[in-house]
């Protein structure tokens, strides 16, 4: 398979990323969740202020706190929590657009696969007057599917630019 | 009850501490919601309960070598805590004292020496000023170091890897104070001689309400949990199980301290780790079961088998809930604002995969994108913004579960009623309020009055 980054294969990727973002924004969890392959992890760690961080040099390791750290089951309880009614923190749901840019392609280490970063702008309102505005990036390996959409997401690690997170719960998708 | 006529602005302007005790009605079982929203109490609290109660600052895993330091809060104080060569721990307030700056600006990490980044002044680990520049030219070498080191924790004390810190130095000791809580803080932090460490970090968020709200429910609700967590405790049963065949169970005990404001609860029904096993997951709830012989021998049958579910406050902000082992702390951030910041504590003695499942399924449970933690958040935020209307904060809450049933039970100590009670609500808010009306240390420690008289 080619590894050239053609202008079609650009507008192809971003298209399923759009396509993907308004599922999540139309509420289509069963949907989303199908366009994950099933060995994928969906990941968020926790942003630190450290000097490491500040140096530049590669933070320290051992187990690193997140605030996502899914799989496919696990998204799938969360799913089944919203589809109960009984989730208050989503009942009534969020209303959210997912804003996504900066698209950027590399080919990953297996032929046919890609490494696809963007940044991602969430704006979510509830209820009343909540707002919250989340900002980060994404890291995406985009794997090429036959079943049902053109790829699948077998890996997402997202990147929350919040220290302390200002709103008051994640009850959302990124 | 409110004044007729009064103003919310009117009442808060000079508390008395007749005023402040009659918030709190534990015979009537009733509580003035002013106690959530009223500024004017809210900075009473900052002096009379963060300023003179224990407050959590760190575990002891999260600052092990000389120099580790984590920095936190202390109410609304920025607070360093801080590792010494010799093993002690000290803490200090994050405060340059020449023009206030804020000495230590990182989450943690390991220093000599606490620089400002304003005009330099520079500090040891235990907060003595060592440096400051142009000492001779520009103050004459007339500046007394000595004087003008960081302010320190007059009190800083550890029970079973939990460091706190107490800035009246007049405070009974901190093992003297948690008195019969140890006895229930064990099942969760005395499984072992390794004793527990924390799990990855800090997971930091902001939610608009009180603290007591926080605080309130980890000491004593164990009656939200089957309505707010529903959906949660359906979403994690394993394929299969039908929503009317989740049970929430009825056996259970609620503990509350005679006068110092903690409270516990939990269901007395051994399951075998199922629900454990569902919320963090199977490995862990395995490694529990398999390690019940050797945590029986050393803290006896009851805590091994007869403490499930537990819900766990240490008096104002310090709640975890023991099995799951989710621990937090609630910074207060004026009336309408918290800052949760919430830890996953493991065995230190577990195996790796069995610690970094309980990290994961902490995570995904109690965290604020947690399936049961959202739920909680929900409910205060909307208590809180009720309450500002003039109507609403007029109303008196009704605190009556459980009033008059306390009840006895060999295996537990202390004051014990059903698992469904706010006799543990009512012992935290009358502790509150006698610390609010400035009680003496002394006094305190004088048992509660009995609820009906």
């Amino acid at each position: 398979m080619s590894r050239a980054i053609t202008p079609e294969l650009q507008l192809d990727i971003e298209r399923f990323l759009y396509e993907e973002a308004a599922l999540l924004d139309r509420h289509e969890y069963r949907t989303w969740l199908a366009l994950f392959t099933a060995d994928a992890v969906y990941r968020m760690p926790v942003t630190t202020n450290h000097h490491e961080q500040a140096v530049g040099a590669p933070p320290p390791t051992g187990p690193v706190a997140n605030y996502f750290d899914d799989n496919t089951v696990t998204l799938g309880q969360r799913i089944k929590r919203l589809e109960t009614g009984k989730g208050w923190a989503e009942m009534p749901p969020s209303r959210t657009r997912h804003f996504v840019s900066n698209v950027y392609l590399k080919p990953a280490d297996i032929d046919g696969e890609w490494e696809v970063d963007c940044c991602f702008l969430l704006y979510r309102s509830r209820l009343e007057r909540q707002v919250d505005i989340f900002a980060g990036s994404r890291s995406d390996r985009l794997r090429p599917s036959t079943d049902g959409s053109r790829w699948k997401i077998a890996r997402r690690d997202i990147t929350l630019d919040q220290g302390t997170l200002l709103a008051n719960n994640l009850s959302i998708f990124f | 009850m409110p004044r007729e006529g009064a103003t919310p602005d009117d009442a808060a302007r000079g508390w008395t501490a007749e005023a402040i005790r009659k918030l709190v009605d534990v015979e009537t079982g009733t509580l003035d919601p002013r106690v959530y929203c009223d500024g004017a109490l809210y900075q009473i609290e900052l002096e009379q309960v963060f300023g003179r109660s224990w407050l959590f600052l760190a575990h002891r895993s999260q600052i092990p070598k000389a120099g580790d330091y984590f920095t936190t809060y202390m109410g609304e104080d920025p607070v360093i805590v801080s590792r010494q060569k010799d093993g002690s721990v000290v803490a200090f307030l994050n405060q340059c004292r020449h023009r206030g700056m804020r000495l230590a600006r990182l989450d943690h990490g390991n220093t000599k020496f606490f620089t400002c980044s304003y005009h330099g002044w520079s500090y040891d680990s235990a907060g003595r000023l060592v440096n400051v520049p142009m000492e001779k030219n520009a103050y004459c070498s007339k500046l007394n170091k000595a004087d003008w080191g960081a302010v320190r924790v007059p009190r800083v004390e550890e029970y079973k890897g939990l460091i706190f810190g107490c800035w009246d130095a007049e405070v009974p000791s901190l093992d003297e104070s948690l008195g019969d809580a140890k006895f229930y803080m064990d099942a969760m932090f005395d499984r072992s001689d390794a004793g527990t460490e924390i799990w990855g970090g800090v997971h930091k968020w902001v939610i608009p309400c009180n603290w007591k709200f926080a605080s309130e429910q980890f000491c004593s609700d164990m009656y939200h949990a089957p309505l707010s967590h529903m959906s949660a405790i359906l979403a994690v049963m394993p394929e299969g199980v039908p929503p009317e065949a989740v049970q929430w169970p009825m056996e259970g005990v609620q503990w509350r301290s005679d006068s110092a404001g903690h409270g516990t609860g939990f269901h007395t029904a051994d399951d075998q780790g199922q629900l454990l096993a569902a919320i963090v997951g199977p490995a862990v709830a395995e490694y529990l079961m398999a390690s019940r012989p050797r945590v029986a021998d050393r803290l006896g049958a009851t805590r091994t088998h007869a403490v499930n579910g537990a819900h766990m406050t240490i008096f104002p902000t310090c709640c975890f809930l023991p099995g799951i082992n989710t621990l937090r702390v609630w910074h207060p951030r004026g009336p309408n604002e918290i800052e949760v910041w919430a830890l996953a504590v493991v065995d230190a003695d577990a195996p790796q995969a069995v610690k970094d499942q309980w990290g994961q399924g902490i995570t995904r449970t109690f965290s604020p994108a947690g399936m049961f933690e959202q739920d909680d958040g929900e409910n205060w935020i909307e208590v809180q913004r009720v309450l500002r209307g003039t109507k609403s904060r007029r109303q008196p809450f009704n605190l009556q579960m459980g009033l008059g049933n306390e009840q006895s039970d060999a295996r537990f100590p202390g004051k014990l009623s059903y698992v469904f009670s706010e006799a543990a609500a009512r012992g935290f808010y009358t502790r509150w309020a006698r610390m609010m009306a400035g009680e003496s240390h002394a006094d305190l420690a004088a048992p509660h009055l009995p609820e009906v008289r």
